[in-house]
């Protein structure tokens, strides 16, 4: 999977450019909200049985049903943001996709979900570090460890020492 | 890495199970025997007239029973010694050292279904998956290719244990797999694995790539050792010293034989762990572990299976 690589000891996922697989006999893409322009340009390309599908606030269970007639020989496209694509491709694994089917383009935004190591919350909408976590209130280090099973970094009290020690504010990319 | 223990154990029944195939049980000496995963194979070290030999094969008991462990070899008609030695020295009551059990071909656990592919002996890895997955209750299918002149062995016990999830072709019949059939009618979650001949491989291989099926879908064995080829010296330029390397032995036996250990697992060109800098002369190059490029390079080889291109090899050993 083009996601795979690690840039440095981290586990944020790296993406390259989605192409459209030869080999496939049935592509389904799947949008979240948006179509973008990258994904229309490989579905216009694409001339063998294919399948589009936008979701806004898609359930789980709408997910997977979207899934369910996948066949062995399919590839999957994705499209939106970093929480979504990792929650259809998580599904899509559960199903019995290989990692080679699932292609996921760059997220449409840099907005991550933050996974609180305290209090176990996720918090939607992340962009920069430290963040304070919806769950306890704690103020989180947003690290770049990234869990493809949640779709979601890992978060840490950033001043769990010394709690007048509050490192300055920084983007998260 | 570390260098593996040996393991002693005693033949406690041998069987004639096709015309080519002779399957072997081996009890411990003392103690039991360590549990195994589906698909794991013991390095059996034959202690020859001439020469050492050792030979990969896969475990076919149940992965959990401790007691014993069982083989089954065919006897090959080019082979270096090693089945010859199984077939015409090994009895009742004879000891052996095997390498505890290492495992390069298990099943994917998170298949939906498994689909296995024999070929001829190529059945034994599978005989240690069929209680794991009969355990596990997943869908499976074992299409199982042979010629009853010579391999074919348990197929009469297979068909009447797995009924219809047993499909049997024996060439000498003139039945054949259709391969393409057997894939194209596979749901997704599929992993397919192949234990048998290069052509079997290359078959499914072919296959699965004009399908679009992924190819990490697809597992395989490839079960033939070390060939022999043209003899040869090598020298290790660390150490001084020249060996050589005769024409029924393979480079790692050869590098044994002298005391000097290399890590290795399968024997088979497959694993990886034998790999040796080369520091002069052509390499003929016979694994499937180093990619082109390093083939190319000329600057590594895999001794369990590669050889010398000319008449001599120099090791950075
Ligand atoms: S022992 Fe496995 S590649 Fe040589």
């Amino acid at each position: 999977m083009q996601t795979e690589q690690l840039n440095g000891v981290v586990s944020k996922p790296a993406y390259s450019s989605v192409e459209l697989n030869p080999k496939s006999r049935f592509h389904l893409f799947i949008a979240e909200q948006n179509v973008t322009a990258e994904m229309q340009s490989i579905y216009d390309e694409c001339s063998s049985d294919k399948k589009i599908a936008v979701y806004n606030d898609a359930s789980d269970t709408q997910l997977i049903e979207s899934l369910a007639l996948f066949p062995l020989a399919g590839t999957l496209y994705l499209a939106g943001t970093e929480p979504f694509i990792w929650r259809v491709a998580s599904h899509a694994r559960q199903a019995g996709m290989c990692p080679e089917q699932i292609r996921m383009m760059t997220p449409v935004s840099r907005e991550r979900h933050l996974f609180c190591c305290h209090c176990y919350t996720v918090t939607e909408g992340v962009t920069y570090s430290p963040y304070v976590c919806d769950g306890c209130g704690l103020s989180l280090e947003v690290t770049d460890h990234f869990a493809r099973l949640h779709s979601a970094y890992f978060g840490y009290q950033v001043n769990a020492e010394d709690s007048a020690d509050m490192p300055a504010k920084r983007e998260v990319s | 890495m570390s260098v593996i223990d040996q393991m002693s154990v005693v033949v406690t029944a041998v069987k004639q199970v096709a015309p080519m195939i002779k399957e072997f049980t081996l009890e411990p000496l003392e103690g039991q025997l360590t549990p195994f995963s589906p698909g794991a194979h013991v390095v059996v070290t034959m202690a020859g007239t001439e020469s050492t030999y050792r030979n990969a094969y896969s475990l076919m008991s149940d992965p959990q029973d401790n007691s014993q462990y069982r083989i089954a070899v065919r006897l090959q008609e080019t082979s270096r010694g090693g089945s010859v030695y199984m077939h015409q020295q090994v009895e009742v009551g004879t000891q052996l050292k095997i390498s505890p059990p290492s495992n390069l071909f298990a099943p994917q656990w998170m298949a939906k279904k498994h689909v296995l592919f024999a070929g001829g002996v190529g059945i034994t890895p599978f005989l240690s998956y069929l209680p794991a997955l009969q355990r596990q209750q997943v869908p499976f299918e074992l299409h199982y290719m042979y010629r009853s002149q010579q391999t074919g062995a348990y197929r009469i016990e297979l068909t009447e244990s797995l009924a219809d999830r047993c499909h049997c072709y024996d060439a000498d019949q003139g039945n054949r797999c259709d391969v393409s059939a057997v894939m194209s009618a596979q749901p997704l979650g599929t992993h397919f694995y192949i234990c048998g001949p290069e052509s079997l491989i290359e078959a499914v291989q072919t296959t699965a790539d004009e399908m679009g099926i992924p190819p990490s879908a697809i597992h395989w064995e490839a079960f033939a050792g070390a060939k022999p080829g043209q003899p040869f010296v090598v020298e290790l330029s660390g150490r001084g010293v020249e060996l050589d390397v005769a024409a029924d032995s393979s480079l790692l036996e050869a590098l044994e034989a002298a005391d000097i250990k290399i890590p290795n697992l399968c024997r088979a060109g497959v694993c990886g762990q034998c790999v040796c800098d080369v520091a002069g002369g052509e390499v003929e190059h016979r694994d499937s572990y180093l990619s082109d490029t390093e083939k190319q390079s000329g600057r590594v080889i895999m001794p369990c299976v590669s050889r010398a291109a000319g008449e001599r090899l120099v090791l950075d050993i």
